[in-house]
């Protein structure tokens, strides 16, 4: 060997676009789940917006750096047509939809307290010792406990919604008439027009979307509704009925985590998950692709491995993955020892693929030597 | 400070890689995009090398990126971020592999033996190519760092300071674990008959 040979020059790595390019969209896709990358909420800002972001991103700095006096505490940020979004130094995010009002209502060191006056704001909180984030809606508290959550309060003042997708929050009604922990994945509802007395029955997990959509178009007022944020609501939570479908990118996120972390069943649960109950979001085939993958090399399930492996090929045409995924359909055909689709598969590879990475691999499956 | 997110707009920076790092701190996902693909290819292979896998090589360099991406404020010299990078993705395979081999002696893992000739390029030439089967008939068996230091030695071909600093390891202990790497190596080669 000498310097200018390298073995490393003789070792197979296949470095195509493809694959590239899915390693990117993995990386990507969790930078995304990472606090401190800000493109989450990039781009979205009217010049509007942003210079009244500024102003509320000032006074929350102000409100968790120093003590701030009487400047800040009523400083107010509304939204017209898009969202926007602001970021504290920790890694910390606010996010408030179109139409939104907030007001920092906090004036404690190290304490933060933003009243919602309608729409939706959507916080990513970084755990810092000492500090306490609240968010408040027309009488309920939200406190913070390192966590993402969002609270929305409908367009008629009459619904408060939280849900949680990650961490701790405590839910308090001002009257003390309720308090509770919600944990990741977790949804909690509450018909502030309604009076305690003519309490709806609990929530069940399938109503919920409807009465949740209901509330948050009702348009018109309600003619007993609370004031902003110091009267105690008069009606009664729907109880906390747990939000049963995260969406496809939460669940895609948790079966990469739960894979990376060893957990195979916890990882093949997510993008079942997923497959079942978002099969047409784009993410569907990396998810099939991902579980083809656990099946066949973690759990020895070949059958189910094929079955995965065909919607992956379904249902991603164009992904850059779709290469993969036909040649490991091929290698679970040959496994299963069913050779005559094994033999169809690969023909089906050389045809989309010529030339492909795996094609070598693919030529000697199927019974070939 | 206080940082307001503003829609994405390029920033002019120049295509030196501390140009791209700092873009990236400051939240540019088009520089780490464009850092991606600049050392998309040399991670994977390194990876690859290293892991003899490939699905595993493809989660490794996940989580390098990832982790260097969302650690770009600890990167003093952002013009070292190749050298950086490297040097995250040979720590991150030793712990992969380490906690691999700890989930195989827990018999939650099969060891599946590295097949030499589906690592090694047809045409290798032929000390290289018994070279390579060599290391890569052992290397499974072999303790995280002992297989981490040989591949970046034989296979590399670096420099002990270089493992040693990639490893972030000190050089006398680099040597010691190449030295019981490749007298395994030796025994393994006198018990087939390779020489």
């Amino acid at each position: 060997m000498t310097p200018d040979t390298p073995p490393s020059k003789y070792v197979k790595v296949d470095v195509s676009p493809a694959r590239i390019a899915r390693v990117w969209a993995e990386v990507s896709s969790r930078l995304d789940a990472a606090p401190s990358r800000g493109r989450r909420f990039a781009s979205r800002g009217t010049a509007l917006a942003v210079l009244a972001g500024a102003a509320l991103a000032l006074a929350l700095y102000v409100l968790s750096e120093r003590h701030a006096r009487s400047v800040w505490p009523r400083a107010a940020l509304e939204t017209a047509n898009d969202a926007m979004a602001v970021a504290l130094d920790d890694g910390s995010r606010v996010e408030l939809a179109a139409q939104t009002k907030v007001r920092v209502s906090g004036t404690e060191p190290l304490s933060l307290a933003l009243a919602l006056e309608h729409g939706r704001v959507d916080c990513d909180i970084t755990p810092r010792p000492g500090r306490h984030f609240t968010v408040s809606a027309a009488g309920v508290e939200v406190r913070v406990k390192g966590t993402r959550f969002g609270v929305e309060l409908a367009p008629a003042r009459d619904r408060v919604e939280v849900d949680v997708s990650r961490g701790l929050v405590e839910v308090i009604l001002k009257n003390g008439a309720d308090r509770r922990e919600l944990a990741a994945g977790e949804h909690w509802s509450i018909d502030l027009a309604q009076p305690a007395t003519t309490n709806e029955p609990r929530a069940a997990t399938s109503s919920e979307a409807t009465d949740s959509s209901a509330a948050s178009t009702s348009g018109e007022p309600v003619a007993n509704a609370p004031p902003a944020s110091d009267s105690a609501p008069a009606a009664a939570p729907h109880t906390s009925a747990p939000r049963t479908a995260p969406g496809a990118r939460e669940l895609l996120d948790l079966g990469n985590a739960a894979r990376r972390a060893g957990d195979v069943a916890g990882a093949t649960h997510a993008y079942e998950e997923l497959l079942s109950t978002h099969p047409t979001d784009a993410r569907a085939g990396l998810a099939a692709f991902e579980l083809g993958r656990l099946r066949m090399d973690r759990l020895g399930d070949v059958q189910g491995a094929i079955s995965a492996l065909q919607k992956a090929v379904t249902l991603a045409p164009g992904a850059g993955f779709r290469e993969d995924a036909m040649a490991r359909l091929v290698e679970a055909y040959a496994a299963a020892g069913a050779l005559e689709r094994c033999r169809s598969a690969q023909r089906e590879y050389s045809k989309s693929y010529p030339g492909g990475v795996h094609a070598t691999a693919v030529a000697r499956q199927c019974g070939a030597q | 400070m206080v940082t307001l997110t503003a829609p994405t707009t390029r920033s002019g920076a120049g295509p030196t890689d501390a140009a791209l790092v700092l873009a990236a701190r400051a939240g540019e996902v088009w520089a780490q995009e464009a850092l991606f693909q600049r050392y998309a290819r040399q991670v994977l292979a390194l990876a690859q090398r290293i892991l003899a896998g490939r699905d595993d090589a493809d989660d490794l360099a996940q989580d390098a990126f990832v982790y260097a991406f969302t650690r770009l404020d600890t990167l003093n010299n952002p013009q070292a971020f190749q050298a950086w990078l490297r040097s995250i993705v040979v720590r991150t395979a030793s712990k992969r592999l380490r906690r691999q081999r700890l989930l195989t002696r827990l018999g939650l893992r099969r060891n599946e033996p590295i097949e030499p000739d589906t690592v090694i390029a047809a045409d290798a030439p032929p000390d290289i190519a018994a070279e390579l089967r060599a290391v890569y008939g052992l290397i499974e068996r072999l303790p995280s760092e002992e297989r981490v230091a040989l591949v970046l030695r034989r296979v590399e071909g670096m420099e002990l300071s270089q493992i040693a600093e990639e490893m972030k390891l000190s050089l006398a202990t680099v040597k010691r674990r190449l030295s019981a790497a490749e007298g395994r190596l030796e025994r393994a080669r006198a018990r087939k008959g390779a020489f």
